[in-house]
């Protein structure tokens, strides 16, 4: 069965918004090297309409810059929205119906992991169901001070830590399968 | 000069407020981590609420083992602006001029200033760039609620990884000090 990874930059004190203002002072080598192993163990995204829309206009543009960005605008993409209709562009799929039951399927297909950036209303959606295999931390070293923060309002969940590694530039990772 | 470690107990999502929750996690590497800190360390800084909590549960914890007699013989440095006369042994309240005091109590000789809890006190501290480490156990669980350790509005602060570890029971420990190069 495939897995669902949500995978997040936060940085010390939980921030996710606008990580553009605080993650480049950290990235390197490692640091690509693990976002880059983690893209391409998977063969799909899952995301909702809010990242999709960023995502759909920003990614595009990169077309042929690298790897990453080659994989990134090639994979399928599963959006959630209640709004969105019909086809959608950057080789996206909307899921339609009842969500839960929608990517329920999509586990079951043979297949990769399916991964998910950032957290949000789907997250919420799916760790409800028990549809979340792991959550993936990147916490960077900087205390922010202000945006919205990481898995807010989420449901109550004790988790079991299965990998953890830092880097030189103090950059943590924190893989966590959520307990059921 | 002294230094003000901050030690938390966080939840995956950042929150500190009644950690009743890492109960079920107290092991003994965790109680070797606190020991650690307490070998650099000779007061305590506190704020009233988590020093009203404190002040009932230590005293009647005379022994070693439990930590208690080290607690209870610890100076204790309060900030206030209602305690009057804390029954607590060796506690001394600071009522005014708090960074002030506190800036004083770190030239002072001696060894750390070592907080735990007092969630006020902390976004006075690092509003004044007073915190000298950060020193946090994450507990795997999210809890989707309650008050954080760093609140809206704190103030951006780059740091330096100076250690992280891992435990059996999930828990990780990581410890940060402010980059004040950057």
């Amino acid at each position: 069965m495939r897995k669902i990874i949500v995978s997040s930059q936060v940085s010390m004190d939980s921030v996710v918004e606008n990580p553009q203002n605080w993650v480049f002072d950290y990235v390197n080598d490692e640091f690509f090297a693990y976002a880059r192993e983690q893209l391409f163990e998977s063969d799909a995204l899952i995301m909702g309409r809010v990242t999709y829309e960023g995502f759909a206009e920003a990614w595009p543009a990169r077309a042929g810059a690298d790897e990453f960005a080659d994989r990134m605008n090639n994979l399928p993409k599963y959006v959630a929205s209640r709004t969105l209709k019909g086809e959608l562009a950057w080789n996206a799929n909307l899921i339609e119906g009842d969500v839960a039951k929608e990517v329920a399927k999509l586990k079951e297909q043979k297949g990769m992991n399916i991964l998910q950036y950032g957290s949000g209303e789907l997250t919420r959606t799916l760790l409800q169901h028990g549809l979340i295999d792991e959550f993936r931390l990147m916490v960077f070293p900087v205390a922010v001070g202000t945006g919205l923060r990481v898995f807010e309002n989420i449901q109550k969940v004790p988790m079991k830590l299965l990998e953890t590694k830092s880097f030189s530039t103090g950059v943590v990772i924190l893989h966590y399968q959520p307990v059921k | 000069m002294r230094k003000i470690i901050v030690s938390e107990f966080l939840s995956l999502d950042g929150v500190m407020e009644e950690p009743a929750w890492t109960a079920p996690y107290w092991n003994d590497e965790i109680a070797k981590f606190k020991a650690g800190e307490d070998l650099f360390t000779d007061a305590l800084l506190i704020g009233r609420v988590t020093y009203d909590g404190f002040s009932k549960a230590w005293p009647s914890r005379t022994d070693e083992e439990s930590g208690g007699a080290r607690m209870n013989s610890l100076p204790k440095y309060v900030v206030s602006t209602t305690l009057r006369n804390p029954e607590w042994n060796n506690s001394h309240v600071i009522s005014g001029n708090v960074v002030d005091e506190i800036k004083k109590l770190k030239q002072q000789d001696g060894k750390n200033l070592l907080l735990y809890g007092s969630n006020t006190l902390v976004q006075t501290l690092m509003q004044n760039d007073l915190v000298d480490q950060y020193s946090l156990l994450i507990y795997p669980i999210m809890l989707g609620t309650g008050r954080k350790l760093f609140q809206e509005g704190s103030p951006k602060t780059p740091l330096k990884l100076v250690n992280s570890q891992t435990f059996s029971n999930s828990v990780t420990a990581v410890v940060y000090e402010p980059d004040r190069s950057k």
